[in-house]
């Protein structure tokens, strides 16, 4: 099992290359980065996590640039976004960052994904809320097009473009791999259909047990859609720092499990990754 | 008068973090990154450089990415779009990248952008050829707003969005400097009316005009403009390497002269900015 640290970086967190060598020093796996382009001031969906919004939540820098700087500072350390709001996104610039961040990092790159929750946010980048898992998938499907295809094109309803050229493609073939980030059962239906992994969200009271409980549903509708439960592994983000919780997940097969660290300061952050590479040893 | 490197970083160039690197260590002042999202099969619109579109057109990579990686590596070089296509790109999503690459290399982000000349290119982001120059000055607008203010707002005919927070701000004040890209008279006064700086390109006279012609013109616009002469950079792209040209740049007040690599290896580029070196050590 991997253990994987993310943070929302901001100018008052830990910097991106600091964090990095300190997880790879630790003996983590990878470093993920969180992001919003901006919040806006009206708020017609709540945010998941109750309560205000945090003050991270304004003040992310954004991903790819920031994960550039970790890539840079370590050699072995993926980098993953955490996750990357596709529906905020032109996807034909989203690919080449995707495959950018790749080429630099020499390969890795792990691309989260998530399908946001505000409403307001994504209307400012032209989506529309209701239509927005259908987008994100079209916007996938376009970039897998542009990574893995000589002349890609892709016409659906909502992206549509003729026969063009992009390079350079990934390192990683076919492309990085696509973690679909989100609860139990939409969010893992969409990993089902194009995703490479599932990344569900297990911070709060409860929570953990509860998404533990349905991976055996997780594994049956993979088969069910031909595929092999292998093939699309699960990912714990944002999980308590219990030994225990973190055998039970080793033994459910769990790839990867990743600490939260907000925008930490180094202060902050250090001792909390000195805990958790105290389990990476006994997990 | 400073020298900068420009090229199309590719998977079969330099890397950024050498080519960063190998620039400091010569005492060139700025490396600026080419862009280009991808290259639609069908032209509608021809190149300014004649003939067949050169393959780097096609394979170059991210700029804020490549940026970001030989910001990582360097203590003191200036980093450059060269051209960022500012109609191609999300105004929000962009004035987060320029915050966050100003964060990442301490303020060393210099905004070079350009509006472009691919119609295919940018319609496929659902740009319009007609009123791009329009949109990008409204997105230039809407940026300098998000980078400035704690509530911004911006209200145009293409951008328009409520208030809004986002952080972080650039660390350069009140932003890094905005350097318009393009030909006299219309970049120009593009330039005049909101950039600081601009880049005329002195490698095509025939078709771009006469350096020691268009900037004494350039020079009345700003003044008739209530700006001031003085202190308005310009930034020549692609020069001669004939020492007497470069002593008169110098002379006519030019603050930037920026080389044009090619998008190969070490074995070809390193040679180039050895002889650079050389000739500046002369100048």
């Amino acid at each position: 099992m991997h253990f994987g640290a993310s943070m929302f970086f901001t100018d008052y967190s830990m910097a991106p290359a600091a964090f990095a060598k300190a997880l790879e020093e630790r003996g983590f796996e990878s470093a993920w980065a969180a992001e919003h382009s901006h919040i806006p001031l009206s708020r017609r969906t709540p945010f998941p996590g109750g309560g205000d919004l945090p003050k991270a939540y304004y003040d992310a820098m954004d991903p790819f640039v920031a994960l550039t700087a970790a890539a840079m500072a370590t050699k072995t350390l993926k980098v993953g976004t955490g996750v990357c709001l596709v529906n905020q996104r032109d996807p034909i610039q989203t690919a080449k960052l995707v495959a950018s961040i790749d080429q630099v990092s020499g390969g890795r790159f792990l691309f989260g994904i998530g399908n946001g929750w505000n409403q307001d946010e994504m209307e400012n980048h032209g989506t529309v809320f209701r239509t927005r898992h259908k987008l994100v998938r079209e916007r996938i499907e376009a970039m897998k097009a542009i990574w893995t295809e000589t002349k890609a094109e892709y016409h659906g309803e909502f992206v549509n473009f003729d026969p063009m050229m992009a390079w350079p493609k990934p390192v990683q073939k076919p492309h990085p791999p696509i973690l679909v980030g989100g609860a139990f059962p939409y969010a893992t239906r969409r990993a089902v259909r194009y995703g490479d992994g599932w990344i569900p969200t297990v911070g709060r009271p409860g929570q953990f047990a509860e998404v533990l409980s349905v991976l055996p549903k997780f594994h049956e509708m993979l088969k069910e859609a031909g595929r092999d439960p292998a093939s699309c592994p699960v990912s714990f983000s944002s999980l308590p720092g219990e030994l225990d919780a973190l055998k039970r997940c080793r033994d459910a097969g769990i790839v990867r499990v990743s600490v939260a660290l907000q925008a930490a300061t180094a202060e902050a952050a250090l001792p909390i990754l000195d805990k958790w590479a105290g389990f990476i040893n006994q997990v | 008068m400073q020298f900068g490197a420009a090229i199309f970083f590719t998977d079969y160039s330099i890397s950024p973090g050498d080519l960063g690197r190998a620039l400091e260590s010569r005492g060139f002042e700025s490396l600026w990154a080419a862009e280009h999202s991808h290259i639609p099969l069908s032209r509608k619109s021809p190149w300014g450089g004649g003939g067949d579109l050169p393959k780097q057109y096609y394979d170059v990579m991210d700029p804020f990415v490549t940026l970001a990686a030989a910001a990582s590596v360097t203590t003191k070089l200036l980093l450059g779009t060269g051209v960022c296509l500012v109609n191609q790109r999300d105004p929000i999503q962009t004035a987060k990248l320029v915050a966050s690459i100003d964060q990442i290399s301490g303020g060393r982000f210099l905004f070079g952008i350009g509006n472009g000349w691919n119609q295919d290119e940018m319609e496929n982001h659902g740009t319009v050829f007609a009123t791009r120059h329009k949109l990008v000055r409204e997105r230039i607008e809407a940026m300098k707003a998000i980078w400035t203010e704690t509530k911004a707002e911006y209200h145009g005919e293409f951008v328009n969005f409520d208030p809004m927070m986002a952080w972080p701000k650039p660390v350069r004040k009140p932003h890094p400097p905005v350097i318009v890209g393009g030909a006299f008279p219309y970049a120009a006064r593009r330039a005049v009316r909101y950039g600081d700086g601009w880049i005329p390109l002195a490698g095509r006279a025939t078709q771009y005009g006469d350096v020691f012609e268009y900037v004494p013109k350039f020079r009345d616009m700003l003044k008739e403009a209530g700006r001031d002469p003085a202190t308005f950079p310009i930034s020549l792209f692609g020069s001669t390497e004939d020492p007497d040209v470069l002593n008169r740049y110098r002379d006519l007040g030019i603050v930037r002269i920026v080389v044009a690599l090619p998008a190969a290896k070490e074995d070809v580029v390193l040679p180039i900015l050895d002889k650079w070196a050389k000739l500046i050590g002369s100048l």
